[in-house]
């Protein structure tokens, strides 16, 4: 306020100023007549109505008329106007410095709105760029009502989101707690009524967002004058951005459904083709001896034993499947182990006996090092554990290439004792940057993916039955030669160090 | 005496062993391939009259093997799969493959498919030519290729059925079911979408254009006929 003052206050005495500068030099320095000398005070007092304002050409003009009727209109040295004509001039230095300086405060104040429409626009486009660039992770509206207090520097905004019930504050001042209350009813019915509040007192104005003719939101702006057409448009903007960000969420929705549905399909068919394998033979096994039952004795035998050999793989796969099922049940970790006393060894040789099948007559190794005693286990699981790993084995490496599966006493860091299972193939190995991954649910090696079957499960089963009995399953790997290592901590049947 | 060679292709030790008993109890000769890849090997010296081939193969797959069985021989080749799918059906079919049965199956039905795949048109009297012609469209029973004008093309055993069949009753509306039973056997006679692929194959190699047949014209809701006179050549 004394900063515009003080500036009137000078812009006066340099019209004042001007005037005895073009009184001075007209008087002193040019020859000059009376009319001469009216128009160059006519052209000072333009000049200071259009830069300045009404004041200052008032001031100056009723300056120049005085001037000029004292030093130039006769009877000079004296204020009297002898000739109408004086009159004239003084009228229209008058005149003119009223019509100018109106016309230059007109086009002043249509400058400022033009700056001050042009900045809304700016903020307007700053907030839309805003809505585009927001951050998955923190609710929308929290983050719209963030940007919006920054960009229009506004003291406090609070936004209500319709469809999630959340309200969200931002700016720098806070609301005592009644008052917010107060608001806050305002808000949702101003988001169900779709109605408007303004509150001039405060500086406050309460509005609703519009998706269509429908209400979605609603929010309240203290601390600064904004334009109808500007609320309209941050409430335009603030609809697109919710409403794009309920979009994504549904598109996200959708997408995971879509994504469980093609997954659970897949395992479906993984698991019927798994089942029908061993009913095949089953079935093409009965029904060759139901429709000739005058075959050979050993013709007859043989279809028996595969009947019966497919009947127990069946018999395996469901209880693998019941297994499954059961890890599937719990989360990680928290699986009840069923444990009894068991020899390693011969969970070992009971894996490759119930992988006959996948083994085919390729050279599976067993080698058991040092005493082994024999173990608190789940040995069902363990044993589901190990025939993952050791299936894997044998998928992931030449057909009549080697496997070995090596049992042994082992030391953990901590001193105690544990038991290692190792499970080494000779196939073109897992790269490096895959070697993390392969435990996780659903991972297959894309380089492997359309070549050999399987639905990336296996380990990730083996890794979760490993790390309930507090082991660890690792794997080490290079082109030739892959060891995946189960390392099991030596327990008590309740799960504490001996 | 032995009814004919078999090739069991399957990954699945147990089906293969399986196969090789019921097979041979009903007088087959057989051996078998445990990939696609084997079997292409096999196919080479051990000259089967019939594959059968299982579609979920570790390696090269059922189809990509169908496939390079059918472009080298006119060998007779039954599909096995665990799916039972519109789109499995069609695909086997249209890989080369005479025939396609589910698994699980039951060995006499899978021996009456064998038996239709190896069973041949009787030869009547009309068609008894080694070789035919109609116009530029020469077909060669002996040889089992065709030359539509511009090449020359082998045919499956099934499609070589199907032509001898409909150009011994040329300028005729022959019904599906006739078809399939003439060419299949009786056991057959609704697989209307078997004989749509064989047919759809069956004009790639006769056809000039196979979108605008010339020979083997459809009559909608009927079957098909063959176009021209067929003289002996």
């Amino acid at each position: 306020m004394n900063l515009s003052l003080t500036r009137l206050a000078l812009r006066l005495l340099l019209s004042l100023a001007g005037v005895a500068i073009v009184t001075a030099t007209a008087f002193f320095a040019i020859p000059h007549n009376p009319t001469t000398v009216g128009f160059a005070y006519l052209l000072l007092v333009l000049l200071i109505a259009s830069n300045w304002g009404l004041a200052e050409a008032t001031l100056a003009s009723i300056a120049a008329t005085l001037a000029f009727n004292f030093f130039f209109l006769p009877p000079i040295g004296k204020f009297a106007i002898a000739d109408p004509q004086n009159w004239v001039a003084l009228f229209s230095f008058l005149a003119t410095s009223l019509i100018a300086s109106r016309l230059s405060a007109r086009a002043n104040r249509q400058a400022l709105d033009a700056i001050e429409r042009q900045r809304d626009i700016e903020r307007l486009y700053t907030f839309s760029r805003a809505i585009l660039l927001t951050d998955p992770v923190d609710p929308i509206a929290k983050q719209l009502a963030r940007k919006l207090a920054e960009v229009f520097e506004l003291a406090s905004v609070v936004l209500f989101d319709r469809r999630t019930g959340e309200i969200h504050r931002a700016g720098p001042t806070d609301f005592d707690a009644v008052d917010f209350d107060a608001m806050q009813t305002q808000l949702r019915d101003t988001a169900s009524q779709g109605t408007s509040f303004f509150d001039p007192e405060r500086k406050r104005v309460i509005t609703a967002v519009r998706l269509g003719s429908e209400p979605i939101a609603s929010f309240a702006l203290q601390g600064a004058f904004m334009q109808d057409s500007v609320l309209q448009g941050v409430s335009n903007l603030i609809a697109i951005g919710l409403e794009r960000a309920r979009a994504q969420d549904l598109a996200h929705q959708v997408e995971a459904a879509r994504r469980s549905e093609q997954l659970r399909a897949t395992l479906i068919d993984a698991m019927a083709h798994e089942f029908k394998t061993p009913l095949t033979s089953i079935r093409a096994a009965t029904t060759s001896l139901l429709s000739s039952p005058d075959q050979p004795v050993e013709s007859r035998t043989e279809l028996l034993e595969v009947a019966d050999e497919e009947a127990r793989h069946l018999q395996a796969l469901i209880d693998d499947a019941v297994d499954m099922a059961r890890l599937e049940s719990d989360h990680d970790n928290q699986i009840k182990l069923r444990r009894e006393l068991t020899d390693p060894k011969e969970l070992v040789d009971d894996v490759v006996t119930s992988l006959h099948t996948q083994i085919d007559n390729r050279p599976v190794e067993i080698r058991s090092e040092g005493s082994l005693l024999p173990l608190p286990l789940d040995r069902r699981l363990l044993k589901l554990a190990l025939k993952q790993v050791l299936d894997n084995a044998l998928k992931y490496s030449p057909p009549r290439s080697p496997v070995t599966v090596r049992v042994s006493n082992a030391c953990i860091s901590d001193g105690h004792r544990a038991i290692d299972f190792e499970i080494t193939d000779h196939g073109p190995g897992i790269p490096a940057q895959e070697q993390g991954r392969v435990f996780e649910r659903f991972y297959r090696s894309p380089s492997v993916k359309n070549q050999i079957p399987g639905f990336g499960l296996g380990l990730a089963i083996a890794n979760t039955i490993v790390h309930a009995h507090h082991g660890e399953l690792t794997v080490n790997s290079r082109p030739g030669e892959t060891t995946f290592r189960l390392t099991l901590p030596l327990q008590d049947s309740n799960g504490a160090r001996p | 005496m032995s009814q004919g060679r078999i090739l069991v292709v399957d990954d699945e030790p147990q089906i293969r062993r399986i196969m090789r008993t019921a097979l041979t109890g009903a007088g087959y000769e057989v051996d078998d391939a445990k990939t696609g890849e084997e079997a292409l090997e096999k196919l080479r010296d051990y000259h089967p009259d019939l594959v059968l081939l299982d579609m979920n193969m570790p390696g090269m797959g059922g189809l990509a093997a169908c496939r390079e069985i059918r472009a080298g021989t006119g060998v007779g080749i039954i599909m096995l799969t665990v799916r039972n799918t519109e789109k499995d059906k069609v695909e086997a079919l249209d890989a080369g493959a005479d025939d396609f049965v589910n698994k699980p199956f039951s060995t006499p039905e899978l021996l009456a498919r064998i038996r239709a795949a190896l069973r041949r048109v009787p030869i009547s009297t009309q068609s008894s030519a080694p070789r035919i012609r109609i116009g530029d469209l020469v077909i060669d029973f002996v040889g089992r290729t065709v030359f539509n004008g511009a090449r020359t093309s082998h045919l499956t055993p099934k499609e070589l059925d199907l032509l001898r069949y409909l150009t011994s009753h040329p300028n005729e509306a022959v019904a599906h079911r006739e078809l399939l039973q003439a060419v299949w056997g009786p056991d057959y006679g609704d697989q209307v979408d078997y004989l749509r692929v064989f047919i759809r194959n069956l004009r790639k190699k006769v056809e000039r254009d196979p979108d605008r047949p010339e020979y083997i014209a459809t009559e909608p809701w009927v079957g098909y006929r063959f176009n021209g006179s067929p003289e002996p050549f």
